[in-house]
């Protein structure tokens, strides 16, 4: 088993390597997302984080990516990224996106934003 | 670790530095001069089951429709839009063919914001900005005679709604700055050299910070004159720490109402920027667009997204300090830093947080509840967004809006309802399609079955300002198969 230490210089290491790909998204973002056909019925969501992360995306979020796709900001639908990426960008801010801290939201609210963002990019 | 902060840090610097070279993208940046309109609705997406048809063209400048008690529809023009165009506002009846028929035409003291019909009578809130905003009251034989007029609407939002509820009109009136502060962008929109004395007022004694912002004197010849002007002050004139302004009625920023048999009208609530669309929800709770900040003039605000509120008598909402419930303290414009502020130092409350929040410039205008079972989303709100007019109120990477979308106001959740088909929402003319140009507002028949979708036609944007099309207006119809 790894100790303590030599996870968090693995993570350290990892740092750079995330931002460069988080880089080469931004830039790779004149990829744009097709409109979807509007939904008939309301649609139900089939995991309570799912919905969490839907309500607090709408609160968040989509103000700067408006359905999770490119307004003020960029689209946010049409990358690659997994999970665990879109958390630390939400925690950590990039470029002119403000960074979400704890007092803002929850772990467990960023994972279900992060979620419900990969579930948009799959289902839309 | 020191490396990857640095690294991490540099990243972000960066990034900041590509967002600010980033030339802006919104909808109505298109290259040529669309005189016609191509209208054709297998151009455009609505949910499976509904079908989308266009029931009157060539209109100028539409904004709203009403209907009367035979459930035939009629629907103003504005007659002033942004880009300093002045018109004769009409009021028209649509026929079942699609012609229209003028009931009344007002003077050239637009914009005409909304309509709404009650016991007889037409309610038009006459923008005004001329002669001062006005409630209307337009019988079908084409008489008018003024219900409310002397409003404050000679800057950059006007009067709006309104609505009719037990009794009484409510309406809407916006405010005359952005944030606060008259500035060199105010003269750009036109008004400034018509009312050089016109400014924000308050509902209720408000004490100022010492906050004045300088900037080039836009109302003198010489270049290198300079403007000192505070917030709720007219241009060119200072305010000092702790000084107080004077509340006033009827003041700007405000939902106010006046009883249909007259009178004065009286505040409801303010600390609103520009509550632009009124509607009653099924619950009998009103609630209200509103058209959030810009990144311009002498206090730009960045990244705000236009609101929904469920209107709460007596309270204060937040301008110019907030957005919803947040200061604009803790926002910054990239490059620019934080704006300056608390402008107001004794704030009238706590505002009320936002039902829902819309697209960033999304200019999310007229709205109305669906109360139909059969139509379906019963008690959810649709919202018509006018859509951006980047380059002029900010940079948009795309464009945002030019759609009907609709609002669970349970959850705050936004979803489209009608858009156009196309890699990314924007308008006909800049995807190239006969679909949505600019919705602006939304109108449900009396029965509920049909929703109406009234679209202002093509208005081209530059760094100069808008260019709005005339003729290219038309209203849609959505209804179930």
């Amino acid at each position: 088993m790894e100790s303590k230490q030599a996870v968090r210089q693995r993570t350290i290491a990892a740092i750079p390597a995330v931002v460069t790909l988080l880089c080469l998204c931004w830039v790779l973002d004149g990829c744009s997302t097709p409109s979807r056909v509007p939904a008939a019925t309301e649609v139900s969501l089939p995991t309570e984080a799912l919905r969490e992360g839907s309500i607090l995306f709408a609160g968040k979020c989509s103000g700067c990516h408006p359905g999770g796709r490119s307004g003020l900001g960029p689209s946010i639908i049409n990358k690659p990224l997994p999970s665990a990426l879109i958390r630390f960008q939400t925690r950590a801010g990039l470029g002119v996106m403000p960074a979400f801290k704890n007092h803002a939201l929850t772990d467990e609210q960023v994972k279900n934003i992060a979620t419900y963002l990969v579930y948009l990019r799959k289902e839309g | 670790m020191k490396h990857a902060l640095v690294y991490l840090l540099a990243c972000g610097v960066l990034l900041q530095g590509c967002y600010r070279i980033l030339p802006s993208n919104g909808g109505g940046q298109i290259s040529g001069n669309p005189r016609e309109r191509n209208i054709d609705p297998t151009d455009v997406l609505v949910p499976e089951g509904y079908r989308i048809e266009a029931v009157a063209s060539g209109l100028t400048f539409p904004t709203a429709l009403t209907f009367d008690e035979d459930g035939i529809p009629y629907v103003i023009e504005a007659g002033y839009s942004y880009g300093e165009v002045f018109l004769q506002p009409r009021l028209l009846r649509i026929g079942a063919d699609g012609q229209t028929t003028e009931v009344y035409a007002g003077a050239e003291n637009g914009p005409w914001n909304g309509v709404t019909y009650h016991d007889g009578f037409f309610y038009i809130a006459e923008g005004g900005q001329l002669e001062g905003g006005k409630i209307l009251r337009v019988s079908q034989a084409g008489e008018a005679q003024a219900l409310v007029e002397g409003l404050p609407s000679y800057g950059d939002h006007h009067t709006n709604g309104p609505l009719i509820q037990e009794g009484y009109l409510y309406f809407g009136q916006g405010t005359a700055t952005n944030s606060g502060v008259v500035g060199s962008d105010n003269a750009d929109f036109g008004w400034l050299r018509r009312h050089p004395d016109f400014h924000d007022i308050p509902c209720a004694d408000i004490i100022l910070a010492d906050i004045n912002y300088t900037t080039p004197n836009v109302l003198t010849d010489d270049p290198k004159d300079r403007a000192v002007t505070g917030p709720y002050s007219p241009y060119n004139t200072a305010v000092r720490q702790g000084q107080m302004i004077k509340g006033e009625v009827p003041c700007t920023g405000a939902v106010l109402r006046v009883a249909l048999t007259g009178g004065e009208p009286k505040v409801v609530a303010w600390g609103f920027r520009n509550p632009y669309g009124l509607a009653t929800a099924p619950d009998g709770a009103i609630y209200i667009t509103q058209n959030a900040y810009d990144n311009r003039g002498s206090r730009p605000v960045w990244g705000i997204g236009d609101v929904l509120y469920r209107l709460e008598a007596g309270k204060w909402y937040g301008w110019p300090d907030y957005n919803g419930q947040l200061p604009l303290a803790v926002t910054h414009v990239p490059g620019e830093g934080k704006p300056r502020g608390p402008l107001v130092t004794n704030p009238p409350g706590d505002p009320p947080a936002p039902v829902a929040t819309f697209g960033v410039h999304s200019s999310s205008n007229g709205l109305d509840f669906s109360t139909n079972p059969a139509f379906g989303f019963r008690g959810q709100a649709f919202v018509a967004q006018f859509g951006d007019m980047a380059p002029k109120v900010g940079k948009v990477l795309a464009p945002v809006g030019y759609k009907v979308v609709r609002v669970d106001i349970a959850t705050g959740r936004v979803e489209d309802f009608v858009v156009n088909k196309g890699k990314k929402d924007g308008p006909a003319s800049w995807l190239g399609s006969g679909g949505l140009e600019r919705p602006n507002s939304v109108q449900f028949t009396p029965s509920g079955d049909a929703l109406y979708i009234v679209d202002f036609g093509v208005m081209t944007m530059s760094k100069a300002g808008p260019t709005p099309h005339e003729k290219t207006g038309v209203v849609w119809k959505v209804s179930k198969q």
